[in-house]
């Protein structure tokens, strides 16, 4: 068939076509904007990695997430740092605290994150530069993208950190998203004497640089060699991807967005088929007519087929110009990560394919029914 | 009145029986159904509703899948055609529906296009066929009209050509001027008989129209899901026409000479084919439709001509009368359709007239 008898159909009921396109980009907008969420939180999760300089992590074997990661021996990092090929073995701490600002009162949480004051191990020169500054115990590097919850505060101010009054010697921008309400980078003494001496003997994470040359995968067996078995060795991307897992695949927050994703399709393809099926039932005669031509049945089904990719392709330009404005809006709004880039709008333009395809072959099964012996 | 000439068949129906639903429910729509219809031939199909002639329409268009019988569409069985091979089959035939089924979204060209792309038509030559197909019934003026914007009449016009477009050699249509006022209704009808005279196509209309009886060959009544009559109407008036001409029959009323006429079956003779040999017995009448043919008595030796017959010519009723053997010969020149009618009927029918014995002395009287 040289006629493009399906773009015909849908542009011969301008309303009919406007209601499925419409629906559709509405499915579409949902979908949108639920894996940019999604997509948003797999980076929130791994913010704190994200920020940190190393090749490999070591973590407790009881290690579940960075927020709640069971502490170890910080002998195993002396250990470490004597095998072959590693250049530098950093001590990290880690554990949730309590804000107040001293001068408005208003109190929140948020996740207390410490290094040695001599080592620069954050990605941003920023953080790294300013390290220096919370040498003095009781001092914090403050993130400026901690909620409202933080009261105002400068730089020079005091606030008390789990009750005890603390300098904010300087500030940096890093944002805890979903985890929490904010946090606070302060060296690993004024973290023994905010959180309890007996943090001295421990580490949450043992941050790893290889030396230049060295073989990551090679450095990482042989740590496994030489260290015993409470501690587990992983690379940078393993941990990334297993802080990932756990939020997106084992904790709500991930799967809630799943299941946005999963309803908003559904509806999507619901909509699809109701108007593909009345479409196709309404031209019933005219499709038995084409059987009676000597059309093929593959023939008519392809009218179906293509229909349906009229409508989602229709539906998918002003969803995605929609999304890159509620994303832009979102971001301006809570902070949030969301942004749209190729892969996401490669897999939304994938779904709605997979909608119309799910779509026409429910609702070809009517086509089935175009008789051409009942037109006489 | 265009004489004869000799066409293939292209419809044969043969022992055709049709079910509709099982089990309990099964129900036989058609019974036993033969049908012969020829290149170029109008047939035209009348029955009360539940008839079967549209079960029969649908077997032969191949929109249904024969179940017992045979169907052959130019020599091609119907019986045992696959899906695909019924779908190629489809294109070989033109379908007009009673409701027009256009494409709502396509105009007028793009109707009829839609057909001429299952064609060997080169693509360039679609719009320009198609547009001189909508000219030829008449519209011309509305090629890019949608069928919404067209008259009911209009419609079944586009519908017509969409039909004809590929010069089908068979047409299958189902109540075509139902629609149509008397005038669109004629335009219609000669449309089709252009088709069937020119091109040689068959053509079976399903019809209760009155007004196109006059188009027929043939009229073919079916009821309950039997053809009942086939009734030869172009062919009878021609043999009655011939019939007037000849004493034997020229005192009958019209309906005893349709009688007569329907009871006669076409023959056909080669040039040079003896029809009859003079000193057999004779067991038919013949009148002759088209071609020439010399009558020769022998005698004493030689067989001189002493009679040549054109069409509306007649013979071998003395033989019948007097019941004696052929007294002549009687050749074709040409290659001769003719009619001929049994002993029985040729008597039968005599007998049923008043001045039978009167007929008899004149006739052999006149020939001697």
């Amino acid at each position: 068939m040289r006629t493009p008898l399906a773009w015909y159909n849908s542009i011969e009921q301008p309303r009919r076509t406007a209601a499925a396109v419409g629906g559709m980009s509405f499915a579409l907008l949902l979908i949108f904007m639920q894996a940019g969420f999604l997509g948003a939180a797999r980076t929130n999760v791994a913010v704190i990695y994200l920020a940190l300089d190393f090749d490999l992590v070591i973590h407790s074997r009881a290690y579940l997430t960075l927020p709640r990661s069971e502490p170890f021996d910080r002998l195993r990092l002396n250990q470490a740092a004597v095998v072959p090929g590693v250049a530098r073995v950093t001590r990290f701490l880690t554990d949730s605290f309590g804000w107040r600002n001293a001068a408005s009162g208003d109190s929140a949480g948020g996740f207390m994150l410490a290094v040695p004051a001599d080592a620069p191990v954050f990605l941003d020169p920023e953080i790294n530069r300013q390290l220096a500054a919370v040498r003095p115990t009781l001092t914090a590097l403050v993130d400026r993208k901690s909620r409202p919850g933080y009261g105002p505060w400068r730089v020079g101010d005091k606030a008390v950190l789990n009750g005890q009054p603390t300098l904010i010697a300087g500030s940096y921008e890093l944002g805890m998203g979903l985890l929490t309400e904010g946090s606070v980078i302060v060296s690993d003494e004024t973290y023994e004497r905010l959180q309890g001496p007996w943090h001295g003997r421990i580490a949450n994470l043992g941050l790893v640089k290889v030396a230049p040359g060295a073989d990551v995968a090679a450095v990482a067996d042989a740590l496994r060699a030489k260290l015993p078995q409470d501690v587990v060795v992983a690379t940078r991307a393993d941990i990334i991807r297993r802080e990932q897992n756990y939020f997106i695949n084992v904790k709500p927050v991930g799967i809630m967005f799943q299941v946005g994703m999963v309803v908003a399709f559904a509806a999507g393809a619901a909509i699809l088929y109701q108007i593909l099926a009345s479409e196709m039932n309404n031209r019933l005669g005219e499709f038995a007519t084409l059987k009676a031509l000597g059309y093929p049945a593959s023939a008519i089904y392809g009218i179906g087929i293509q229909q349906g990719l009229i409508y989602a392709l229709l539906a998918y330009g002003p969803a995605l110009l929609l999304a890159a404005g509620f994303y832009r809006v979102a971001r301006e709004l809570s902070g949030f990560p969301l942004h749209l880039d190729l892969g996401r709008a490669g897999f939304v333009l994938g779904l709605a394919l997979v909608m119309c395809a799910i779509a026409a072959v429910l609702s070809l099964w009517k086509i089935r029914r175009a008789d051409p012996a009942s037109l006489f | 009145m265009s004489s004869p000439v000799p066409r293939e068949t292209a419809i044969a129906v043969a022992d055709v029986d049709h079910h509709y639903g099982a089990g309990e429910a099964r129900k036989q729509a058609l019974f036993g159904n033969r049908l012969d219809v020829r290149a170029g031939e109008i047939v035209i199909m009348t029955g009360p509703s539940g008839s079967g002639k549209t079960t029969l329409l649908t077997l032969i268009g191949t929109l249904r899948s024969v179940q017992a019988g045979s169907i052959r569409l130019f020599g091609t069985e119907l019986a045992g055609l696959s899906p695909a091979e019924q779908v190629r089959m489809r294109r070989q035939i033109g379908f007009i529906f009673q409701a027009h089924n256009l494409l709502e979204a396509l105009t007028a060209r793009q109707n009829v296009k839609l057909a001429l792309e299952l064609s060997d038509t080169p693509p360039a030559e679609h719009d320009r066929r198609a547009d001189a197909m909508l000219e030829a019934v008449g519209l011309g003026h509305r090629l890019h009209y949608k069928p919404r914007h067209l008259s009911v009449g209009q419609r079944q016009r586009v519908a017509i050509a969409r039909a004809l477009v590929n010069r089908p050699r068979i047409v299958l249509a189902d109540e075509p001027t139902a629609a149509l006022d008397q005038e669109s209704g004629a335009n219609v009808v000669a449309l089709l008989r252009r088709l069937a005279d020119d091109q040689g196509a068959a053509v079976m209309i399903v019809t209760h129209d009155n007004r196109i009886l006059g188009v027929a060959d043939r009229i073919v009544n079916m009821v309950d899901g039997r053809v009942v009559s086939d009734i030869r109407i172009r062919e009878t008036m021609l043999i009655c026409a011939i019939l007037k001409q000849c004493d034997v029959f020229k005192e009958m009323s019209p309906s005893d000479l349709t009688d007569v006429a329907q009871k006669m079956a076409e023959e056909r003779f080669p040039a040079g084919a003896a029809i009859i040999r003079q000193g057999e017995s004779g067991e038919k009448f013949y009148v002759i439709a088209a071609g020439r043919a010399e009558v020769r008595r022998t005698a004493e030796g030689s067989a001189p001509a002493v009679a040549i017959l054109g069409a509306g010519g007649f013979f071998g009723e003395v033989a019948l009368l007097r019941d004696q053997p052929r007294n002549a010969t009687v050749v074709a020149l040409e290659p001769v359709v003719a009619y001929t009618l049994a002993k029985a009927d040729f008597l039968g029918a005599l007998r049923t007239h008043k001045s039978f014995e009167d007929q008899i002395s004149a006739q052999l009287f006149h020939r001697g």
